[in-house]
C-alpha cells in the first residue's frame, strides 16, 4: 500500500464526495417538496423550485470531474466501475430533483389542499417514495449490494399504492359510476400528476440501487429477470 | 465482452513450470494456456518473472548458466522442454521481440534477410519478396522503402523496433513473443507497435509482456497476472480490467500496490 494519495484516489475521494453531497440536496428537496404538499405550503414548495437550479450545478460539476477523473487517470476495475456508475447516479439524481421540483410547483397551484382521504392515499406513497430514496442513497453509501439488489427487485408495492392513491382521486373527484359527476378541476389533474411523479420518483430510486449493485458486482442487472 | 474465452484452440501451454536461477525460484508452479491467434498480455510488478516466464517458451533460458526449468511446454501437442527438441527450429516457430530494439550493424535489408539465410534460403528472389512481405506486415516498409540498403542503425527508436518485429516475422513464426517492446518508444511509435500487434494476431499466437496497464487492456485478448513468481489470475482482458476476481489483482491493476 502507498504511503501517499495518489491524484487517482484524491480525485474518486472528491467524486463520492460530491454525488453524496449532491444525494443529500436532491433528498432534501424530496423531503421539503413533500412537507410543502402536506401543509399545503406554497411558500416553502417555492423555495424548493427554486433550489432545483443548485441541483442541476452540481450534476454539471460532478459531470465534468468525472470526465476528467477518466481522461487523466484511465481507471480500471472497481474505479472504473465506480465512475461509470457515478455517472448513472447524478442522471438519476437529477430527475428525481425534477420531479421534487414538479411536486412543489404543483403544490404552488392547488388552490386548495388536497381532500384529506386524498391525502392520506398520496401520503403513503410519498412515505415510500421517501424511504425508497433514503435506502437507495444508503446502498451506494455503504457498498451494501444485497440490500441493492432487494431494492431494484422489489416495486409491487410501489405500483398498489400508486393505484390506490389514483383510485382515491378519481373517486373524490370524478364521483362513483353511478353517482352525479363532481366538478373535476385542477385539483383533481394535480392528484393525477403528483401520484406519476411519486411513481417515477421510485423508479428512479430502483434505478439508483442498481447502480450502486453494478459498482459493487460489475454486473448490470438493468432489464434483467431476477434468478430463480 | 469482445474476447471469445477459448474459441479457437490452444496453441502453446504451459504446464507446472518451476524455474530456477541457481538455488533461486523465479516461477512456481506456472500453468498458463495461450490460445492460437489471440494476443496474451502478461503483467506484473518487476521482478515478479514476466520476462523469465516468457524466454522459458522458446527456450532462451537455456544461454543462462546455472538456469533450470522444469515442467512441461506444449506447443502444437508436444513438449518442448525435452533434450531432444531442436532448439533453433523451435526459435523459428517461436519468434521473440525485445525491450530494446537491437538491430544489427547491417542493412535495414539484411537485418530481415538474416534469419532467411540461416534458413537456408539462397534465391534472392525469395529472400527479396519475403523481406519485403515482413517489413510490410510490421507496418513499416512505406516509411523506409528509400532506405532499405542504408545502415538500421539510422532509422529511429520505433522503426528499429518495427524493423526488429520485421526480422522475427520473416522466418514465418507461429508464435510471437514480445518482452515489452514498446516501453522505449514515444507514444507515436507505441501505437504503431499496438496496430501491428492487432493485425498481425490473425495469423500468429502472440504474448507480449508490458508494465503498462492501458496498453494490455488496449490490445490484448487475455491478461494473466504475474506476483513474485506466480500466476495470480489470469482471464479475459475485459473482465480482467472491469472487475477481477483477486484483490490482489484489483490492488495492482488500480495502482494500490507494486
Ligand atoms: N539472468 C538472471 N540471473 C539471476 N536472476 C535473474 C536473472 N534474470 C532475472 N532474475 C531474477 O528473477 C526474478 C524475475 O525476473 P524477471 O523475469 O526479469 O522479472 P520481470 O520480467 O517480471 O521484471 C527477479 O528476482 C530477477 O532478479
Ligand atoms: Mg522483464
Amino acid at each position: 500500500m502507498q504511503e501517499k494519495e495518489t491524484q487517482l484516489q484524491q480525485m474518486l475521494t472528491q467524486l463520492r464526495t460530491r454525488v453524496l453531497m449532491m444525494g443529500a440536496a436532491v433528498g432534501i428537496a424530496l423531503d421539503e417538496a413533500f412537507a410543502a404538499l402536506e401543509e399545503n405550503n406554497a411558500i416553502r414548495a417555492a423555495e424548493v423550485v427554486d433550489g432545483d437550479a443548485a441541483i442541476n450545478a452540481l450534476e454539471n460539476e460532478i459531470d465534468e470531474l468525472a470526465l476528467s477523473l477518466l481522461v487523466r487517470n484511465q481507471p480500471v476495475a472497481r474505479d472504473l466501475r465506480f465512475v461509470v456508475g457515478a455517472l448513472r447516479m447524478v442522471f438519476d439524481l437529477e430527475r428525481i430533483g425534477d420531479e421534487a421540483a414538479s411536486i412543489a410547483e404543483l403544490t404552488v397551484t392547488l388552490e386548495t389542499p388536497l381532500p384529506g382521504e386524498v391525502m392520506e392515499a398520496v401520503g403513503l406513497l410519498m412515505r415510500s417514495a421517501a424511504s425508497l430514496y433514503k435506502e437507495s442513497m444508503e446502498t451506494f453509501r455503504t457498498a451494501d449490494h444485497s440490500a441493492a439488489l432487494r431494492l431494484c427487485r422489489d416495486d409491487d408495492e410501489i405500483t398498489r399504492q400508486e393505484m390506490a392513491a389514483l383510485r382515491r382521486v378519481m373517486e373524490f373527484f370524478c364521483g362513483n359510476r353511478d353517482g352525479q359527476s363532481k366538478h373535476f378541476g385542477y385539483e383533481g389533474m394535480n392528484g393525477i400528476l403528483i401520484c406519476r411523479a411519486l411513481n417515477r420518483i421510485c423508479r428512479r430510486c430502483a434505478n439508483i440501487a442498481e447502480h450502486a449493485y453494478f459498482v459493487e458486482e460489475g454486473i448490470d442487472i438493468k432489464h434483467k429477470p431476477p434468478e430463480g | 465482452m469482445t474476447a471469445p474465452d477459448t474459441a479457437s484452440g490452444t496453441k502453446l501451454r504451459a504446464m507446472n513450470i518451476d524455474f530456477f536461477y541457481g538455488r533461486n525460484q523465479a516461477l512456481q508452479d506456472i500453468n498458463l494456456d495461450f490460445p492460437e491467434n489471440m494476443v496474451t498480455a502478461l503483467i506484473g510488478p518487476s521482478g515478479c518473472g514476466k520476462s523469465t516466464f516468457l524466454r522459458c517458451l522458446n527456450r532462451m533460458n537455456d544461454l543462462i548458466p546455472g538456469a533450470l526449468a522444469k515442467g512441461d511446454i506444449i506447443l502444437d501437442g508436444q513438449n518442448i522442454n525435452t533434450p531432444q527438441t531442436d532448439v533453433v527450429s523451435l526459435r523459428r516457430k517461436v519468434g521473440m521481440v525485445f525491450q530494446k530494439p537491437n538491430p544489427f550493424p547491417k542493412t535495414v535489408f539484411e537485418n530481415v534477410a538474416y534469419g532467411l539465410r540461416v534458413n537456408g534460403e539462397t534465391k534472392a528472389s525469395v529472400i527479396g519478396d519475403k523481406v519485403e512481405a515482413s517489413l510490410r506486415r510490421a507496418a513499416i516498409f512505406d516509411e523506409i522503402k528509400d532506405r532499405l540498403h542504408t545502415s538500421a542503425l539510422g532509422l529511429s527508436g520505433g522503426q528499429q523496433q518495427r524493423l526488429c518485429i520485421a526480422r522475427a516475422l520473416a522466418v514465418e513464426p507461429e508464435v510471437l513473443l514480445m518482452d515489452e517492446p514498446a516501453s522505449a518508444l514515444d507514444p507515436i511509435a507505441t501505437q504503431k507497435i499496438e496496430e501491428s500487434v492487432r493485425e498481425l494476431k490473425s495469423q500468429l499466437t502472440i504474448i507480449i509482456v508490458t508494465h503498462n496497464m492501458q496498453q494490455a487492456a488496449r490490445i490484448s485478448d487475455r491478461t494473466a497476472f504475474f506476483y513474485m513468481g506466480r500466476l495470480i489470475e489470469e482471464g479475459v482482458t475485459d473482465i480482467m480490467f472491469t472487475r477481477p476476481s483477486l484483490r490482489q489483482t484489483e490492488e495492482y491493476i488500480t495502482g494500490r500496490f507494486g
